[in-house]
């Protein structure tokens, strides 16, 4: 083991002194912080707030139309009225009114409101849910109105309105509602996450790739150094520098952005051990398997971007649809992911995290095995 | 001292050492010649451990390269042909680097890099980056680490390519200061006059076999008073070697369209009968080229083929 140590001692200290693999270890990770936090907080989606519902009421459709858009706001909704049709067909999510609508609908006569909502999943889902409540309860504040004899105004609804319900349903979610993190909640874990796997593809597999075609690798054969000895060197190097990554931004978001981490710290910290520990092998594998630093770099900044962005780095996989849903659990960025957002957003138990830890580590093991094949001094 | 002992390499069909045997005994520099693709570089993996011979046994100091590989490699020094170095980083650090893989350490180490800096006339450099320096400056520095641990047996595979003649000296004379301090050396080149000055005993390898091997004074003892003789003009190659092997003491060793080798003993008198040869099977000799014995001659009737032009 002296031998590793002293081939990672020298690996760290050799890229630690590339200008290159400072600026993505220091400098890169703090702006995606603040500029794709900056973004993602910006967005208009479900939040723990109010949804902004961009609405378009003809002006015939009557004060059943006022009466479901003061459910809607009742039910978190921030009401805002597109001032041309250009600008609400680009909002979402949206409502639109029909011609007639309080007319059809005291008629009897069949009509139909627009909800549409760009995205799909769960965000869409409780959108729906919530229009339709606003809607069945004008429904049945109308049918209270005819039940009691009186004519459906708006002065009739506002009084029945007035009167104590006989029967109440309250419902309430068994659990606690996620809040789907936004903002810095969701790029400091993500952009750490994806810059330990972008330095480590790079940095790391490309120092070696540039060993090999200078016959330095070849060179150490030569010395009483093993193979074995040169290869666990190596990889030590790599998870000192993943850790180096980790270390830094957990700081840099704590210090500059005032990011908590949660009660989880110790779970966390394992967590992005687990991760430190698999970019390393997939770092050596990339370096045992390259022919040309110019392909490590181009291989590993494209593998990262897209692992991550299918891992749910760059926004909350909870958003997207199902099926990216699906596939986050495919990738390793998706594992440690899901588990960071349990520790940190959805304050979730130490425990859920393990099955995450056991799945990193078991992957170290397999690429790194097969990295150590691979490996190769010319 | 290094023992090769029956030496074979070989990946799938293709077989890269063939049987080679040879002992480089201590405070003696052995040349390994041959061309590209010979099998020298080969023979040097098996050496160094970086390749696991197919077949046979090499031992460094008395140690089995294989079986006993870190005991062998401590002893064991190695120029490579291509500059190992790490290049954004000094010449300082580069020979602590190198020395400390080899297990020095702490005043030792920095004591031996501080006396292998002034040895290779670098200590007035010795913190600038290795990539600033010129080509000779990084052969030599490419020895010096291969010497920070005081191997008791050098491999040098071609360490003069690209060098400057200045720089070729000094390599020359630290080659010959670590022989006479009882280091053995196994010398690969491809250039003849750098064999001819510095080995004392010689291999020529080809197609991975060892065709012939000796001291200098046996080896020029096989080449003979014989000289090469070169002609080239309008005639058929083979039409000329037709009739020019009966002739008593004329060797032909390559014959290529209008071109013909030849070894023959006292060539400048039997000018005029090898044209007059020629001549009858129908050609004409229009230039003459005559060279001396020499390790060149012998490995051209060897092989067939010139070393480096």
């Amino acid at each position: 083991m002296k031998n590793a140590w002293f081939i990672a001692r020298k690996d760290l200290k050799y890229m630690m002194r590339q200008w290159g693999a400072l600026l993505w270890l220091f400098v890169m990770p703090i702006v995606f912080f603040y500029f794709i936090g900056t973004a993602m907080g910006g967005l208009s989606m479900v939040t723990g707030g109010r949804t902004q519902l961009a609405i378009k009421v003809p002006g015939d459709a009557g004060f059943l139309a006022d009466e479901v858009i003061r459910y809607l706001e009742k039910d978190d909704f921030e009401i805002t009225r597109s001032e041309t049709d250009l600008a609400f067909q680009s909002a979402s999510p949206r409502l639109s009114f029909p011609s007639n609508f309080t007319e059809d609908v005291l008629g009897g006569t069949k009509t139909v409101l627009e909800l549409t909502r760009q995205e799909s999943g769960l965000a869409k889902d409780y959108d729906e849910m919530r229009a339709r409540r606003a809607i069945l309860t004008v429904l049945a504040q109308l049918a209270a109105a005819e039940k009691a004899g009186r004519a459906p105004t708006p002065e009739s609804l506002a009084a029945l309105d007035e009167v104590p319900r006989a029967l109440t349903l309250k419902a309430a979610p068994a659990g606690e509602r996620l809040e789907i993190p936004m903002g810095l909640d969701q790029s400091i874990p993500g952009m750490m996450v994806m810059f330990t796997l972008i330095v480590l593809l790079t940095s790391g597999a490309s120092t070696l790739v540039q060993e090999r075609n200078e016959g330095l690798l070849k060179r150490l054969a030569s010395t009483p150094i093993s193979r074995r000895e040169l290869v666990m060197g190596k990889w030590i190097g790599k998870m000192i520098l993943g850790a180096v990554q980790i270390a830094f931004a957990m700081l840099a978001g704590s210090v500059l952005f005032s990011f908590g981490w949660g009660p989880r710290l110790p779970m966390i910290l394992l967590v992005m051990l687990g991760w430190g520990a698999l970019c390393a092998s997939l770092g050596l594998w990339l370096g045992c398997t390259a022919r040309t630093e110019a392909q490590a770099v181009g291989i590993g900044v494209l593998a990262a971007c897209v692992l991550a962005a299918l891992g749910g780095c760059w926004w909350p996989i909870e958003i997207t649809p199902s099926w990216v849903q699906g596939l986050q659990k495919l990738v390793p960025p998706g594992w440690t992911m899901d588990a960071l957002h349990k520790l940190i957003s959805f304050r979730a138990g130490a425990a859920s995290a393990i099955p995450h830890v056991l799945v990193l580590f078991a992957a170290t093991w397999v690429v790194g095995l097969v990295a150590a094949r691979r490996f190769r001094y010319e | 001292m290094i023992e090769v002992e029956r030496l074979r390499k070989s990946y799938g069909s293709f077989v890269a050492v063939d049987d080679v045997s040879f002992t480089v005994q201590p405070g003696k520099i052995f040349g390994l010649l041959g061309p590209n693709g010979a099998g020298k570089s080969t023979a040097i993996g098996c050496i160094s451990g970086l390749l696991q011979p197919t077949e046979g046994r090499v031992r460094v100091n008395g140690y089995d390269v294989v079986k006993e590989g870190k005991a062998a490699k401590q002893g064991l020094g190695v120029v490579p042909q291509e500059l190992s170095l790490y290049e954004d980083v000094s010449a300082t650090e580069n020979l602590l680097f190198w020395g400390a893989a080899y297990g020095m350490r702490g005043s030792e180490l920095k004591g031996r890099t501080h006396d292998v800096l002034t040895y290779t006339g670098l200590l007035d450099r010795a913190e600038e980056p290795v990539k600033n320096y010129s080509g000779g400056m990084k052969r030599r520095i490419n020895f010096g680490c291969a010497i920070m641990h005081r191997p008791k047996v050098l491999l040098l595979d071609e360490p003069t390519v690209g060098v400057d003649p200045q720089s070729r000296v000094r390599l020359f004379e630290m080659v010959k200061e670590q022989v006479a301090h009882g280091t053995s050396v196994l010398y690969t080149t491809h250039y003849m006059q750098e064999a001819e000055l510095l080995c004392d005993e010689l291999a020529i390898f080809d197609h991975g076999k060892l065709i012939a091997d000796g001291t200098l004074e046996d080896l020029r003892g096989m080449v003979g008073e014989k000289d090469i003789l070169r002609l080239a003009g309008n005639f058929d190659a083979e039409k000329a070697r037709a009739a020019l092997t009966p002739l008593p003491d004329v060797q032909v060793v390559t014959a290529e369209s209008d071109r013909i080798r030849l070894s023959v003993a006292d060539a400048s008198r039997r000018l005029p009968e090898l044209f007059e040869a020629i001549t009858r099977a129908g050609g004409e000799v229009r230039e003459t080229t005559l060279s001396q014995p020499s390790l060149e001659t012998l490995f051209l009737k060897l092989t067939g083929k010139e070393l480096r032009r």
